[in-house]
C-alpha cells in the first residue's frame, strides 16, 4: 500500500483536530477530501506531509513511517501544492519551477538534459512556457498557482497532495487542471489527493472521496457513494440536486440552497 | 527545450558579465586603496612596491600597513554583506540584518568591557577582539534560545528576541560609556564609530579564519537559502532541512559577523546595501547573489576606508560614519524608487 494513515489524532492546544483519522489508498487514485471550513481537511495534509507530527497514530508511505523519513527523501516521493504560498521574492518562472529538483540536486550540479526535459514537460503541461523568463511577483493568482503545480511536478513524485489548487484559476484552467492530475493518476501510477471546497469538481474527477466533519471522516468511499444528498445535507446543510450526468461520463451537483 | 535553456545561458551570461565587471571594480578599488596615504606612491610602484622592489619604508608602508588593512576592509567588507544576504534570505525580510538580530550590540558590549574595564586584559592586545567574538556568538545564542519554543523557532519570535537583546545591550554599552573614566571614553565612542586604522596583519590573522568559516558555510546553503526566501513550509515541502539550514546559516552569520566587528568595530549599511543593490542587477538566484555581494562588500568597503583616510587628511574619518551617511540616502533612494525589487510584488 502506497499510503497508510493509521488512526491519526491532532490538536492545537487542547482542542482535538483530528479524531483517530484512517484510511489507506495507493497509486493511480484521485481522493477528494471534503469538508466544511475548519473539519481538519489541511491539518491532515500537514500531518500527511510530515509538516505536523500527529499526537496519536502515523503516517506510512510504502509501510515507512514518514517522521521517521527525512525531508529530502519525502520531497522524491510526495509533492506538495499548499494553499497559501509567499512568492515575494522576484526568481523567473523558469528558476522557480527548477526548484522541483532541489530533492535530487547536489551542490553546485547544472541540470542535466534529461532533467531540463522533466522541466519543460511540466511548463508546457501545465501552460507556463510562454513566460518562463517572467518574474513571479508580476504573474496572476492563476498563473502562479499554475507555477507551483508545474514545480511541484518537476519533483516527479508518486503522491501528489494539493490544497485547494483550483482556487484562483478560471474554469478553462480548473478543467485543465484536473485533466492533467487525472491524467497523472493513470499513467504515471500517481497517487492524487486533492483537498478542496469545490463539490462539483470533486464529484467529476475523483475516484473515491474523504468527508470529513469536527476532525472526524465521516464518510469514505466512492464518490457515487459519498456525495450524495443526505451527505450534503448533513455535513455541509444545504439542498443539491445529484445525479449521474451522461454528457460529462460522470456526477453532476446542482447546489439548490441552504436547508 | 532549446528555449527554456536559451533563457538560462542568457541568464547565466548577464550574470557572468557582472561578475567579471564586479571584480575588475575590484581591482581598481584595491590599488586606489593602496595608492592613498600620506606616502606618495604612485600606480606604477605599487606592484613593485609590494614585490619588494623599492626603499625600505615605502616596501614598509605597503606591505605592513596599508596591504594588511586594505585586506581587513576587503574581509569586513564581504562578511557583513554576505551575513546580510543570509539574514535577508533566511527571515525572507529586506531589513534583516545582524544588527536587527542583536548579533552587533552584543559584539560591542564586549568590546567595550574589555576597553571600558580592561577585561580579559591578559589577553593583550587581543583582549577587544577576543570579548566581541565571545559576546557576538553569546548573543546569537542567547537569542536562538530565547526565540525556540516547543515547536521550533519561529521567525517573529527570532526577530523579537533579538530586538529585545540588542536594545539590552545598547543600553549595558551605553552604561559603560556613563560610567568608563576619560581616558577611556574616547575608545570606546571610536570603536563603536568603526574604523581600520588599527588594523595590522595581527588583525588580519584573528579575523580571517571565522570570516571564511562563516562565508563557506552561508554559501554552502546558497540553494537552500532559495527555497527558505520563498517560506519554511515551501522549502520543507521541497526537502529542505530547515532547522538545520537555519542553525547553518545563524552560526555563519555570526562567525563572519563576529570576524569583522572583532577588528573594524561597528560598520552599519554595508549588509544592507550591497545585497540589494546585486539584487536588482541579477536577482534574487543566492547562487549569484553570494559570490557578487563577497566581491561587492569587499570592494565597497575599500573604496569607503580610502575616502575615510583622503576626505579628511592628514587626519581619519571613522568609516562607520561614512558608510552610514552615504549609505542611508542611498537606501533611502532605493527604496523609494526601486520598491518592487525590494519588497516584492506581495
Amino acid at each position: 500500500m502506497l499510503l497508510e494513515i493509521n488512526d491519526v489524532r491532532f490538536a492545537y492546544h487542547s482542542s482535538d483536530v483530528l479524531k483517530d483519522i484512517s484510511f489507506k489508498a495507493s497509486g493511480g487514485e484521485v481522493i477528494g477530501i471534503l469538508g466544511k471550513n475548519g473539519c481538519g481537511k489541511t491539518t491532515l495534509m500537514k500531518c500527511i506531509n510530515a509538516h505536523l507530527e500527529p499526537h496519536a497514530g502515523c503516517v506510512m508511505i510504502d509501510g515507512k513511517d514518514v517522521s521517521k523519513t527525512t525531508k529530502r527523501e519525502l520531497a522524491k516521493t510526495m509533492a506538495v501544492v499548499a494553499q497559501h504560498v509567499n512568492l515575494s521574492f522576484p526568481f523567473t518562472v523558469l528558476e522557480t519551477v527548477m526548484m522541483g529538483l532541489y530533492p535530487t540536486s547536489e551542490w553546485m550540479r547544472p541540470p542535466s538534459d534529461e532533467e531540463m526535459e522533466r522541466i519543460l514537460e511540466a511548463m508546457e503541461s501545465t501552460g507556463v512556457t510562454d513566460f518562463a523568463s517572467r518574474s513571479v511577483t508580476e504573474l496572476s493568482g492563476g498563473e502562479r498557482q499554475r507555477v507551483l503545480i508545474s514545480r511541484a511536478l518537476v519533483q516527479d513524485p508518486r503522491i501528489f497532495l494539493m490544497d485547494e489548487p483550483t482556487l484562483h484559476l478560471d474554469i478553462n484552467h480548473q478543467f485543465n487542471l484536473m485533466e492533467l492530475v487525472v491524467r497523472l493518476a493513470r499513467e504515471k501510477n500517481m497517487l492524487v489527493i486533492v483537498v478542496t471546497h469545490d463539490i462539483t469538481l470533486a464529484a467529476r474527477y475523483c475516484d473515491r472521496v474523504l468527508l470529513m466533519e469536527k476532525g472526524e471522516i465521516v464518510g469514505s468511499g466512492r464518490t457515487e457513494d459519498v456525495i450524495t444528498v443526505d451527505n450534503l445535507e448533513k455535513v455541509f446543510s444545504v439542498r443539491a440536486d445529484v445525479s449521474y450526468d451522461e454528457r460529462i461520463c460522470g456526477l453532476s451537483v446542482t447546489f439548490l440552497g441552504k436547508k | 527545450m532549446e528555449e527554456l535553456n536559451e533563457i538560462r545561458k542568457r541568464i547565466f551570461r548577464k550574470n557572468l558579465i557582472v561578475i567579471l565587471a564586479t571584480v575588475a571594480v575590484i581591482i581598481t578599488s584595491f590599488f586606489v586603496a593602496m595608492k592613498i596615504g600620506p606616502t606618495q606612491i604612485s600606480f606604477g610602484e605599487i606592484l613593485g612596491l609590494l614585490a619588494g622592489n623599492g626603499s625600505a619604508g615605502d616596501i614598509y608602508v605597503m606591505r605592513d600597513i596599508r596591504l594588511p588593512r586594505i585586506l581587513c576592509c576587503a574581509m569586513v567588507g564581504a562578511a557583513l554583506s554576505v551575513a546580510g544576504v543570509a539574514m535577508q534570505g533566511l527571515f525572507r525580510n529586506p531589513m534583516a540584518s545582524p544588527s536587527v538580530l542583536g548579533v552587533s550590540s552584543g559584539a560591542a558590549f564586549g568590546a567595550s568591557l574589555a576597553m571600558g574595564f580592561g577585561v580579559g586584559s591578559v589577553l593583550g592586545s587581543y583582549a577587544v577582539p577576543m570579548l566581541a567574538f565571545v559576546f557576538c556568538f553569546g548573543t546569537m545564542f542567547l537569542v536562538y534560545i530565547l526565540a525556540k519554543t516547543s515547536g521550533g523557532v519561529s521567525v517573529a519570535m527570532l526577530l523579537l528576541a533579538g530586538i529585545a537583546v540588542g536594545a539590552f545591550f545598547n543600553g549595558m554599552v551605553s552604561a559603560i560609556q556613563y560610567i568608563a573614566d576619560d581616558s577611556t571614553l574616547p575608545g570606546i565612542v571610536y570603536w563603536l564609530m568603526g574604523s581600520f586604522s588599527a588594523c595590522g596583519w595581527s588583525s588580519f590573522r584573528l579575523a580571517i579564519v571565522p570570516i571564511m568559516a562563516g562565508i563557506i558555510l552561508i554559501w554552502f546553503c546558497s540553494k537552500e537559502l532559495n527555497l527558505i526566501s520563498l517560506g519554511e513550509e515551501q522549502a520543507e515541502n521541497l526537502g529542505v532541512n530547515v532547522n538545520r539550514t537555519r542553525i547553518l546559516l545563524l552560526v555563519g552569520s555570526s562567525l563572519a559577523v563576529a570576524g569583522a566587528v572583532s577588528i573594524s568595530g561597528i560598520i552599519g549599511f554595508v549588509g544592507l546595501i550591497i545585497p540589494h543593490i546585486f539584487r536588482m542587477i541579477v536577482g534574487p538566484d543566492h547562487k549569484f547573489l553570494i559570490p557578487l555581494s563577497i566581491i561587492g562588500g569587499a570592494a565597497f568597503l575599500m573604496v569607503m576606508d580610502a575616502v575615510s583616510r583622503w576626505v579628511i587628511s592628514p587626519n581619519e574619518l571613522p568609516i562607520g560614519i561614512l558608510t552610514a551617511l552615504l549609505g542611508a540616502p542611498f537606501f533611502i533612494y532605493i527604496m523609494r524608487t526601486k520598491r518592487k525589487f525590494m519588497l516584492g510584488g506581495d
